[in-house]
């Protein structure tokens, strides 16, 4: 029965730069990209910097793909790691093909055959620095 | 005397391709502003320690024991306290770090071995999911 109270809300977070951080798959992919379909962030470093190039694919209703390029830029050479990534909040038919891996799947997901301690990656971690998605958290059937 | 890439003095000059092939040293790993905040440690350089073990690994014959021999984390009765520190500590940082150098590992099945030997005895169960 409704009480007459305004139901309760949480409050958006902020990371230090001010970025919105994100509950959790659902809440990323319903509002992240509701204005963009790229973010870039640049982290500066004694000898250089490194710069995070996140650009949305695909939208779909239960599941977004993200490829995340990580360029470290040092005065000797460039270094550039590109990979693909699914936001997932919750399964769908024929996810097995798509994501090419049978194992346990995580909300924050690395494209291939990643198993478990393969999820701490610079790709998983990187949205959990930018956007406060937890690499660790899997995607219930 | 051989000033290596690492900047430290020792016998033998540094091998660029062994355990890795050249180029991993620039996916900037050694820099503690990069290290995620879940893998950080108060008062201790867990990217610094993470590197010094990657070049100790580099330098050594690019086989399972010696690679395990390389670490100094276990000796006859098991795992010494240095190894029990490095697991308590430094661990999750340097499987995020190897995780991103997989481009770079010359020998995938030795690199394997080792590491399911590594992740097995330091923490006790199987890391892998599968």
């Amino acid at each position: 029965m409704a009480s007459g109270k305004p139901s309760e809300t949480i409050k958006r977070r902020f990371n230090a730069e001010g970025h919105p951080l994100y509950v959790d798959a659902r809440d990323f992919i319903d509002n992240a990209w509701l204005r963009e379909s790229r973010y870039r962030f640049t982290t500066p470093l004694p000898d250089g910097s490194r710069a995070y190039d996140f650009v949305l694919l695909e939208k779909h209703r239960n599941y977004a793909k993200v490829e995340l390029t990580i360029t470290h830029e040092a005065p000797q050479r460039t270094t550039t790691m590109a990979g693909m990534i699914y936001i997932i909040d919750a399964l769908w038919d024929g996810w097995e093909e798509v994501l090419k891996t049978d194992n346990a799947l995580y909300s924050v997901q690395h494209e291939g055959e990643y198993g478990f301690w393969k999820q701490m990656n610079q790709f998983s971690m990187a949205f959990n620095t930018f956007f406060g998605l937890c690499h660790c958290d899997v995607v219930k059937e | 005397m051989i000033i290596n890439h690492e900047h430290r003095i020792t016998r033998e000059a540094y091998k660029a391709n062994r355990t890795f092939h050249s180029g991993w040293i620039h996916l900037g790993l050694r820099h503690e502003a990069l290290v995620p905040e879940c893998f950080r440690v108060r008062g201790m350089r867990v990217a610094e320690r993470t590197v010094n073990l990657l070049y100790r690994l580099q330098q050594d014959d690019p086989t399972v024991e010696s690679l395990i021999e390389a670490t100094e984390f276990f000796g006859p009765k098991g795992l010494r306290s240095t190894g029990r520190r490095f697991a308590e500590t430094v661990l999750p940082y340097f499987i995020y770090a190897t995780n991103n150098m997989s481009e770079y590992i010359n020998n995938e099945e030795v690199w394997n071995g080792f590491m399911s030997y590594l992740t097995e005895n330091m923490v006790g169960i199987p890391w892998t999911s599968d």
